[in-house]
């Protein structure tokens, strides 16, 4: 397994529209990286040309330092998972998973064990002599990961590879896929459009919007401190107020149409301030960042209620577990604790 | 609708096929066994003949070659067009069915002209000196070869566009990724999964071939006799409609063979592939 750079990366498919814009990211040895963004964003652009099933418009790619660019897909000894698993129809699983080992020119006896290997490890030993319409979607996603872990590659590719899964089994070979990547050591770069899914299993995220990085981190980075507004709404902040020179007391003090707001992190460069629904407090026992507002709406979530409240700096979303629900119409007072009102500067 | 009504809906086409297919053959059949030599004599007889296996020979290698090259040619036209876009798809395939509209005897004769010694390839090689006189393509193997071709592509290509046209794309960049050059995806993965349509276009063209008349009459002249055409002579030239029948159920029997056996080979291909 190696590590893979991506450099500078464009692409446009018809010359005019930018599909890909100034995408750069590093992904280590051993890391699962995702990217997550809408439908649309450019992921699976991005995939294929790293796998060199389609060419960039500028940029580079190295794995190991080695700029692979120019070398055709099929010497570039990546694994990837397609989103309709792409399994050759005409061949058993076991010839389907050996494939790639064929490629490589191994004996008889190696491929024999190998693909004995990797089907007993990915649970497929009983169905090596079925062919891929007799199986379910679960057992060809499996095979399709074997198929592309057998030879062994630098990484591995997969392209939302559960998105055809049903709800449950989509949890499972997640867990699945996380377990088989760190055993093996294996670098993964996983696309995405479902953000529980790609915080659950990756190192890292990459979030990308219209062609270009929003923001690449640790998950948990990104979860409580997004750098955009665009990163901020996509994981769940609901909450946004926008802020100008003018209503700026010092780096960390804020005043809007008479609320003052502080902020734990320096708001120099803010341009919005965030807070996620259920990090704001109803009727706290506190006099931090606190205002008034009205309920105007009301949703039931199970675990939780959720109030859309109209104040003067705009209607806040909030989210408050609590055994008994608030009646709409209710005035409230709403805190904005400081630990959780990031500053935006995009 | 239950069986019941549906086996009454059937009765018709079922007398329609027994009148019109059945019957016929028959009529044809129970003379070929009548001879007073024996039962099978004449076909023995027939059989005896070294030129009769001459023609038996010839018709079969041209059918063989002629399915052979149509695959050649048709193959790759089919992975071209069948890729295009649906409309271009749907616009090409009206093209390539287009000959098949204008009438048999016109299209062969077309062929004489561009074959013949005076014929346009004598003259483009003759005036590139490449050729020294005037070559005999006309009424040879190669000219009923040529007209076969030129007469059952479009029916190979249109059998293989619709199956091309389904074909995942992401099977082939799954074979890239795992290492297999683009030859080798197009002979071990591509054709593998076009089996079954190769084999019915290949059935297609071998049967038509086999039974053709006009095309081995036209281009074939009275030297190259093959079967179909030497059913005519038998019947027409020399008035031995017994003979004309031998021929004709050797001709139907070789022929059914043959498409039985590719059959066979394409169900066994086919279950594999859609089996659930
Ligand atoms: N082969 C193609 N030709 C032209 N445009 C394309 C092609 N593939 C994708 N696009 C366009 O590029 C953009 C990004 O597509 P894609 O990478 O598939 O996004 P994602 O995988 O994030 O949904 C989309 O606007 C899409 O319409
Ligand atoms: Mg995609």
């Amino acid at each position: 397994m190696a590590n893979l750079e991506v450099k500078n990366l464009a692409k446009s498919y018809d010359g005019k529209t930018k599909v890909l814009q100034d995408i750069s990211f590093t992904i280590e040895n051993g890391e699962l990286v995702s990217i997550l963004g809408p439908s649309g964003c450019g992921k699976t652009t991005t995939l294929r040309i790293i796998a060199g099933l389609i060419q960039e418009t500028a940029g580079q790619i190295l794995v190991n330092g080695k700029d692979i660019t120019k070398t055709p897909v099929y010497k570039r000894n990546f694994g990837m998972v397609f989103q309709s698993y792409a399994l050759f129809p005409h061949l058993s699983v076991f010839d389907n998973v050996a494939f790639g080992l064929k490629m490589h020119k191994l004996s008889k006896q190696e491929i024999n064990e190998k693909v004995s290997g990797i089907l007993e490890m990915t649970g497929l030993s009983d169905l090596a002599s079925q062919f891929p319409a007799q199986l379910s979607g679960g057992q060809q996603q499996r095979v399709s990961l074997a198929r592309a872990l057998v030879t062994n590659p630098e990484m591995l590719l997969m392209d939302e590879p559960l998105s055809n899964l049903d709800a449950k089994l989509r949890l499972k070979m997640r867990e699945e896929i996380r377990k088989l990547q760190q055993e093996m050591k294996m670098t993964v770069l996983f696309v995405t459009h479902d953000q529980q899914e790609c915080f659950a299993i990756s190192d890292k995220v990459l979030i990308m919007n219209q062609g270009r990085i929003e923001q690449f981190d640790r998950p948990e980075n990104i979860f409580h401190h997004p750098r955009t507004e665009y990163v901020a709404r996509f994981i769940g902040y609901d909450n946004f107020i926008p802020v100008n020179a003018d209503n700026r007391q010092d780096s960390y003090h804020i005043a809007v149409k008479g609320t003052r707001l502080t902020t734990e992190e320096n708001n120099e460069n803010a341009k919005v301030l965030t807070i996620r629904p259920e990090n704001i407090q109803l009727n706290a026992d506190s006099t931090e960042n606190t205002l008034t507002g009205t309920i105007t709406g009301r949703e039931y979530l199970g675990q939780s209620f959720k109030y859309t409240i109209h104040s003067e700096l705009g209607d806040f979303q909030v989210e408050e577990a609590r055994q008994k629900m608030r009646s709409s119409g209710d005035e409230v007072k709403l805190t904005l604790r400081a630990k959780h009102l990031h500053p935006l500067s995009e | 609708m239950n069986r019941k009504t549906a086996v009454w809906l059937l009765i018709p086409a079922f007398f329609g096929v027994l009148v019109f297919t059945f019957f016929p053959l028959i009529e044809i059949a129970i003379p070929t066994f009548q001879s007073q030599a024996g039962f099978f004599s004449l076909y023995t007889q027939f059989l005896k003949s070294s030129y009769n296996w001459t023609v038996i020979g010839r018709t079969f290698l041209i059918a063989v070659l002629t399915v052979i090259i149509v695959l050649i040619l048709g193959l790759p036209i089919s992975l071209w067009i069948g890729r295009q876009k649906k409309t271009v798809r749907q616009v090409l395939n009206l093209l390539i069915l287009f000959p098949m509209l204008t009438n048999a005897v016109v299209r062969n004769f077309a062929w004489i002209i561009i074959l013949g010694r005076d014929g346009i390839i004598n003259k483009l090689l003759l005036s590139l000196h490449l050729i020294k006189a005037p070559l005999n393509i006309l009424y040879t193997n190669t000219s009923i070869i040529i007209g076969s071709v030129y007469l059952f592509l479009p029916i190979m290509i249109n059998t293989l566009i619709g199956s091309v046209a389904e074909l995942n794309v992401e099977i082939e960049e799954a074979a890239a990724v795992l290492g297999s050059s683009p030859w080798h995806t197009l002979f071990k993965v591509i054709i593998p999964q076009l089996a079954t349509s190769i084999l019915t276009g290949c059935i297609l063209v071998f049967a038509g071939t086999m039974t053709a008349y006009t095309t081995p009459q036209i281009l074939g002249g009275n030297r190259h006799l093959v079967m179909a055409t030497l059913i005519y002579q038998q019947a027409m030239t020399l008035g031995n409609w017994q003979n004309a029948s031998v021929i004709a159920l050797i001709l139907i029997v070789i022929s059914a063979l043959s498409m039985w056996l590719m059959k066979r080979l394409s169900y066994r291909l086919d279950r594999r592939m859609t089996n659930a």
